[in-house]
């Protein structure tokens, strides 16, 4: 399983070196911020594409997240604080971005949908960049809170309560939401992906 | 137990939210859940492996907080050094001095006008309030040898010819006697204007 729930967790000392970064970045350091997001970025990006379906909007909502941890350092102690704290920043952006999307929808995940859904040459060769294309956009047809739920549950290997935390909801309507959010999913990606892509 | 029903029990399982025991007799009947069981089961692989992305979108979001961060900095140097040089000018008196020095320097005609003789029970626009304190002190001292407390009696002996008058060369009174809502507070104006000859 590659997901990136335990990224850093297996070097041995790195809690303490991250620690020391947030305290240099607390006193102004630029060179610990930028060691710090360099740390943070790929998983907060990962997790932000997911959860749009834009590489654009990713990218803005990772900027965002970083600038505000800059901004909020001093709430900061250890880096145990500082994941959680970007996870929920990040998602609730995303949430933001999910909601100005249902006023305007995007055009192009139609496109890997209905590639998904077999309109699309089922023998061409779907590659692992396409295959993840196809999941993005499966993805943005799951409602904001199950696809919010199932990416956070899955990627970022939350359990249910810590999905719930950063949700706002209880732990049964997680259990919902992963539950409708699979089953969709898996509805969404039947047809030639699931012969060509796997 | 319908398909449907053993499908969210799939669901659930993939999950680790539900033991598969009783799912495993059912799976070994039928065909259909047995592949939604492995398909779930790769969609959640799918679901885990992180997107690949390029580094240069991670450097370009790195320069571009970093732009962010360090121009903040700046703003945050330029307001600090701006509040710094207004503290240190008002604590040592030097934007307070200039002020004066500017204000000496309009001529005349640009200041404001003085303020028009009054009369006995008329009021200028805004002459109580601008009146200087000084002023009053003045009058005060004029009328203090009467010390009486009737205000009309006051009036009459300033407005006297009979009053004792420092011998400073020709002079005018003016005098005003404000009625307030409340009958027992009576304002006396008194104005004296000495003429060096």
């Amino acid at each position: 399983v590659h997901n990136l729930a335990n990224v850093g967790d297996d070097c041995p000392g790195i809690q303490g070196v991250t620690d020391n970064l947030v305290k240099r970045a607390r006193a102004g350091s630029v060179v610990a911020f930028e060691e710090l997001a360099r740390r943070y970025d790929r998983r907060m990006l990962a997790l932000a594409w997911r959860l749009t379906g834009r590489l654009e909007d990713a990218q803005d909502v990772t900027q965002e997240a970083l600038t505000r941890l800059h901004g909020n350092l001093r709430l900061f102690l250890s880096e145990e604080e500082v994941a959680p704290w970007l996870r929920t920043v990040t998602v609730n952006l995303c949430r933001d971005i999910a909601r100005r999307k249902l006023r305007s929808p995007i055009v192009a995940s139609e496109e890997w949908v209905s590639r998904a859904t077999g309109e699309s040459n089922p023998e061409a060769e779907v590659s692992e960049r396409q295959r993840e294309a196809i999941l993005r956009a499966a993805l943005q047809r799951l409602t904001e809170k199950e696809r919010t739920a199932l990416v956070l549950r899955e990627l970022e290997g939350l359990t249910t309560a810590e999905v719930a935390r950063i949700t706002g909801v209880t732990e049964a309507t997680v259990r919902v939401h992963i539950l409708h959010g699979r089953l969709k999913l898996r509805k969404l990606l039947s047809g030639p992906l699931g012969r060509v892509g796997r | 137990m319908s398909c449907q029903q053993w499908h969210e029990a799939i669901a659930l399982f993939v999950d680790g939210e539900r033991p598969g025991e009783d799912l495993a007799e059912h799976l070994e009947r039928c065909d259909g859940c047995r592949q939604l069981l492995r398909d779930l089961q790769v969609d959640q692989a799918e679901l885990q492996r992180a997107p690949d992305i390029d580094p240069a979108v991670f450097a370009a979001v790195r320069v571009e907080v970093l732009g962010r961060v360090v121009r903040r900095k700046i703003w945050w140097r330029w307001w600090v050094a701006a509040a710094s040089f207004v503290t240190l000018l008002l604590a040592t008196g030097i934007w307070p001095r200039a002020a004066r020095k500017q204000s000496e320097l309009i001529p005349p005609s640009q200041k404001t006008p003085a303020p028009r003789p009054v009369e006995k029970g008329t009021i200028a626009p805004g002459s109580l309030m601008s009146q200087p304190v000084r002023r009053v002190r003045i009058a005060k001292r004029t009328v203090a040898s009467s010390r009486k407390s009737d205000p009309d009696k006051i009036l009459s002996e300033w407005l006297s010819p009979n009053t004792r008058r420092e011998p400073l060369g020709s002079q005018s009174e003016v005098a005003m006697r404000i009625q307030t809502a409340d009958p027992d507070v009576v304002i006396l104006w008194l104005k004296q204007e000495r003429f060096q000859q």
